[in-house]
């Protein structure tokens, strides 16, 4: 089973790969709608949304978390300030 | 891996491992290194030779507890599932680590920021998953029309609530293993829509 390289949930199912392509190593909700990768600034705006709409964090603690969560991952340990 | 590097490995895990089972027992705040050290077998420098500071073997530790429940919690779930299997699993993946979990909400004003961004980061997975069925059932009108940042804040509030004074409600064991059906159960209650 993979994990997505992008935000790290695993990819259990054809479903969870982005326009069903197994072949891609992020998920559905890191892909645009033609099933490329998001970028990083793409990808910290949709995970910041995603924190401020079901935790109801400040914008700007949510958008520190999503960076920090994003710093983790494969796709954007380059991005990292550490 | 030649074997100079497998022993360091084998010795950072083993510091990891012992600063779990004091932090999990005394908090966050109170233990020092000496006593990680001697609970991993280990001389004080050998502590500073993997970890440079208190504060990094700190949040070593909760990066580790926060892979662990992700993980947990990412693994048991699956389409399908329903809100109470979905809550049940966060529970099941704090309960498997409930000591170590209860000291970092208890301690998290004092600890470093990312600190609170671990917690910050175990609650998207969980609310991840939450989302899924939680809008499958407001969209068939099972449940109230409440914002869901209100209703995982309210979900969270009363896990921790329960959690912070376990010595209120289960002094001798785990406050999940005696009321984690409890909770559960009359959390779907408060949000399901009175049909009579």
């Amino acid at each position: 089973m993979k994990q997505c390289i992008a935000c790290g949930m695993p990819m259990k199912k054809i479903d969870d790969y982005p326009l069903g392509d197994t072949t891609k190593d992020y998920c559905k909700f890191c892909a645009r709608p033609d099933g490329s990768m998001q970028n990083y600034d793409e990808k910290l705006s949709s995970m910041t949304q995603f924190i401020i709409r079901t935790q109801g964090l400040n914008p700007g603690v949510a958008q520190k978390s999503a960076a920090f969560m994003m710093s983790k991952l494969p796709a954007w340990k380059s991005n990292s300030d550490d | 891996m030649n074997k100079r590097e497998l022993q360091r490995q084998q010795t950072r895990a083993t510091i990891l491992t012992a600063a779990d089972h004091i932090y999990a027992a005394h908090g966050f705040i109170r233990p020092s290194t000496q006593m990680i050290a001697k609970e991993a077998g280990v001389a004080h420098g050998t502590v500073f030779l993997h970890f440079q500071s208190q504060e990094k073997l700190i949040l070593a530790v909760i990066e580790h507890l926060g892979m662990a429940l992700t993980a947990q919690i990412h693994e048991a779930s699956e389409p399908g599932h329903s809100l109470s299997d979905i809550l049940r699993t966060h529970l099941d993946a704090i309960e498997a680590s409930e000591a170590l979990y209860t000291h970092l909400i208890l301690d998290l004003p004092q600890l470093p920021e990312e600190a609170q961004q671990t917690v910050i980061g175990i609650q998207s997975v969980i609310a991840h998953h939450m989302d899924q069925v939680i809008g499958q059932l407001k969209k068939e009108k099972k449940i109230k029309d409440l914002s869901f940042s209100f209703l995982f804040t309210t979900w969270i509030g009363l896990i921790h609530y329960y959690l912070m004074n376990r010595r209120l409600f289960a002094p001798h064991g785990s406050v999940l293993a005696f009321y984690k059906d409890q909770l559960i159960a009359n959390f779907i209650k408060l949000l399901e829509v009175d049909c009579k």
